[in-house]
């Protein structure tokens, strides 16, 4: 499989944001031309979470994932405030092609069976966020990376799997937004347990970070936030870089 | 571009977004079909489709659209299957059990080998394109992805692509009479899946 | 972090092409085994694979079937005053018989030198030519945004010359407009072999870094409609209208140096000095700041217009690799006098553009610092220039 460049858009009322280490947020746009401009650089999917729903107690968005399905030819996951198997029809009915749920995973760990029962587990991407702790462990953060879990990474993991997750999206609270390359440990421990695919996020900076994620970890697919947002880089550019360093992804 | 009119299965279920908007950027004319009457006045019949093969089915039936699908197709009208779509063109689905499929094409749906890569298969593969009327003109050769199941045929003569999955080479894309499927997603395959859905409908038309 | 090192190293430690001399750090360069770039790769290709003979009979049946149309204008031709615009122009007056419309997106930096250019080149082919000029305050807002987010201040005149002549041609029904070069040349955007429509998926993909108009105006908390210069028109209005909008440099070879002596013979057009490079050049003459905007790159990605020149040099058989470094080492590391003008029309001091621009450094260059640079002469109609801008006249 050709390994996948995703842009993470992080929406927040009516506009996209960007943060460092899940905080101090600025506006990046608006969700439906940057879902336009990243559908033009030939973007390989683009993953859409709401970070106020959940704590808000609402669904994300669906007019806007609504708007942002129309206008792309490619696939959108979206997230946010998923709690119920109603919720995530509504959203697969408004034109995300997979869900992603983050805290109820934690809290309600049944609802991914129900998820994964109802709607295929391909369709179903668990994300979770973590710190890095004392001593090379990691803590589980929910409700965007406001509150610690007491659940360990790897039972959470290991419940997900059991519960028919078709993918996991693992962020590093601690490189989020830092510009600083990716947690390569963290995600070289996960993928030993996984036999799903995995999406590395938090941290990407340059072109190196990337080529060294997958020749190191060789996971699926990353998220990309701040470097596509905030700086001088785009998805055509990274794809051709790729290329170049022997990385198969699709052309842009 | 193409004018014409093109009729979206709507079971409940799924994006049908993408779908929609896929065929009207070529130029046709999309509506959704709810009830049996509007699925016989249908040119061009889509089925696309998410979930799994047993719901629906089952889906398909309680709208009472099975019937008027399976007239639409044995009288040789043109219809595209999707993804799940495609699998539902065989004679039994092994998901949960086994369940009845429209049996166009003798086939039956599996689940993909776990030992061979990751199930389920999501992400951008490369296909190997064996219609070189259905590939025409496309860019790289590859589509999007999002399944844990594939079409099994019965006989290759059906087949006009394949990706790989391991050592395996299983079925991308299947091709009978007046029937087209695609286990990718066209829609959301970009420029090269707008070409193919282009191509098909050139096809189909004559 | 290394990877190997298949390129040469220049006397800055950074990695270039071995037959071009292009740096890892520009845009969408990366070397194979050979140490040869992807620039160079695809240049190959234009040479051997594309039929010019075809691709001109098509530009001609495009040009039969506009002209048919008997349209109030046959073409519009998106223009500024430097080489590729005002060849497009002469190309699409003389040799293709179009009658032409020119819309010039008035960037608010034409130094005189290119207005007398202009001036010249539109009496002595004789065409209609719209000039807009946009909002000064905006224009500024714009600048310092993009500068800050992308470290590109050009954001405004990306966006404007590309969507406002699009607009025209809606406006008037003109069915063709004619860019100059298509990409390929100097990028690895594009494969060569497609034939690729100026239209808003390049528009979105490549030319608004990033950010179009709805992004902007949440940013500089403006109403839409400030921003009205800087929107692409829908598709289907342009598909309804019939406007095909395509790159001249697609159906006829396209050859900088070859260009540019046509539009000094046949219209006059003159050389000027700029701060990157010595001498007069043909290169880039039409802005202001295209000096700073090297410096930016400079400071960005440890190479500036020098080392572009030299590639294309090379390639094109002028000079030697080993020549081409030597220019290099002499003519890029200096600030130009020009930034103290773009400060003040910017309102920001010069810590505040450094601590802006060295947030963008490109990996692998590790940065200069930009007070060990000497500041370049400044060019001759530097005090020409408009200085009535500083940011504290701005009532806003």
């Amino acid at each position: 499989m050709l390994k996948r460049i995703i842009p993470l858009f992080l929406l927040s009322g009516k506009r996209l944001v960007k943060g460092t280490n899940f905080s101090n947020y600025i506006d990046t746009g608006d969700p439906l031309s940057q879902a336009k401009i990243y559908d033009a650089q030939g973007a390989d999917e683009i993953i859409i979470l709401d970070i106020n729903a959940n704590r808000e107690e609402r669904l994300i968005d669906k007019e806007i994932l609504k708007k942002i399905a129309s206008a792309c030819r490619l696939p959108v996951s979206a997230g946010g405030g998923i709690k119920s198997v109603k919720d995530a029809r509504e959203l697969f009915l408004s034109g995300a092609d997979r869900i992603v749920i983050n805290t109820q995973a934690v809290i309600n760990p049944l609802l991914v069976r129900e998820l994964a029962e109802e709607f295929g587990s391909q369709a179903i991407i668990i994300s979770i966020d973590v710190k890095k702790q004392k001593e090379d462990k990691y803590q589980i953060y929910i409700l965007s990376g406001k509150i610690p879990s007491e659940v360990d990474l790897f039972k959470h993991i290991e419940t997900c799997l059991k519960m028919g997750a078709g993918e996991i999206m693992l962020t590093s609270i601690d490189r989020e937004g830092t510009l600083s390359g990716f947690d390569i440990e963290l995600y070289k421990t996960v993928k030993e347990r996984l036999d799903v695919p995995m999406i590395a996020s938090g941290g990407a900076g340059n072109y190196e970070h990337i080529v060294q994620l997958f020749e190191t970890v060789n996971c699926e697919a990353c998220a990309i936030g701040k470097m596509l947002f905030l700086r001088d880089y785009d998805i055509v550019r990274i794809k051709s870089y790729l290329t170049g360093r022997y990385i198969k992804v699709r052309q842009a | 571009m193409l004018k014409l009119k093109i009729s979206l299965i709507d079971y409940g279920v799924g994006n049908l977004f993408s779908v929609e908007e896929a065929f009207k950027f070529l130029g046709c004319e999309v509506s959704l079909c709810k009830n049996p009457e509007e699925v016989r006045r249908s040119d061009i019949i889509v089925l696309s489709g998410v979930g799994s093969f047993a719901s629906s089915i089952e889906k398909i039936k309680q709208k009472q659209l099975f019937e008027a699908i399976d007239e639409h197709v044995k009288i040789g009208k043109p219809l595209i299957g999707i993804c799940l779509g495609m699998q539902l063109f065989a004679t039994t689905g092994y998901e949960n059990g086994a369940h009845e499929g429209f049996n166009w094409i003798s086939a039956r749906v599996e689940k993909l080998n776990s030992q061979e890569a990751k199930v389920p298969h999501i992400g951008w593969s490369e296909i190997t394109p064996l219609d070189s009327q259905i590939f025409k003109r496309i860019r790289d050769k590859s589509f999007y992805f999002m399944h844990s199941y594939h079409f099994i045929p019965e006989e290759d003569s059906c087949v006009i692509a394949r990706f790989k999955f391991g050592k395996e080479e299983p079925v991308a894309a299947i091709k009978k009479d007046n029937i087209i499927g695609f286990q990718f997603h066209p829609e959301k395959s970009q420029a090269d899946g707008i070409r193919v859905l282009f191509n098909t409908l050139e096809t189909l038309r004559c | 972090m290394q990877s190997r090192i298949r390129g040469i190293l220049d006397f800055r430690g950074l990695e270039r092409c071995r037959r071009c001399g292009l740096p890892v750090t520009w845009e969408t360069v990366y070397l194979d085994e050979e140490g040869i770039c992807n620039i160079c790769r695809n240049w190959e290709a234009k040479q051997e694979k594309i039929n010019w003979e075809e691709r001109k009979k098509e530009l001609l049946r495009i040009v039969e079937d506009v002209k048919a149309k008997n349209a109030s204008y046959d073409c519009i031709v998106p223009f500024s005053g430097g080489k590729d615009s005002t060849f497009t122009l002469y190309y699409a007056v003389k040799e293709l018989g179009l009658r032409v419309l020119v819309v010039s997106f008035d960037h608010g930096f034409y130094r005189p030198k290119t207005l007398q250019n202009r001036t010249r080149t539109f009496r002595r082919l004789g065409v209609d030519v719209i000039t807009f000029t946009p909002n000064w305050h905006i224009v500024r807002k714009l600048m310092l945004e993009a500068l800050i987010r992308k470290g590109d201040f050009c954001w405004h005149c990306h966006a404007g010359v590309f969507a406002y002549p699009m607009q025209i041609a809606l406006k008037f029904q003109v069915p063709l407009i004619l860019w100059g070069e298509g990409g390929g040349e100097y990028e690895g955007y594009f494969r060569f072999e497609d034939i690729e429509e100026t239209d808003e998926w390049k528009f979105n993909r490549r030319i608004i870094l990033g950010m179009r108009a709805e992004d902007m105006a949440g940013f500089i908390n403006a109403d839409i409609r400030d921003l009205q210069p800087y929107l692409f028109p829908p598709e289907e209005e342009l598909k309804k209208a019939g406007i095909l909008s395509l790159p001249l440099g697609k159906f006829i070879e396209w050859s900088q140096s070859r260009n540019v002596e046509i539009i000094k013979k046949e219209l006059g057009w003159e050389e000027d000095e700029i701060e990157s490079l010595p001498g007069l050049t043909f290169d880039k003459i039409e802005c202001m700041f295209i000096g700073i905007r090297d410096y930016i790159k400079f400071l960005k990605r440890g190479f500036s217009r020098m080392t572009h020149r030299v590639a294309i040099d090379i390639r094109e058989g002028k000079i030697t690799l080993e020549e081409g470094l030597k220019l290099i080492e002499q003519y890029e590391a200096f600030k130009p006098a020009s930034l103290e003008i773009f400060l003040e029309y910017l309102g920001i001091s010069e810590e505040e553009f450094n601590k802006i621009v060295l947030n963008h450094i490109i990996y692998p260059f590790k940065g200069v610092d930009p007070k060990t640079l000497p500041v370049s002469k400044k060019l001759w109609d530097q005090d020409l220039w408009f200085r009535d801008a500083k940011a504290e006249n701005i009532t806003n």
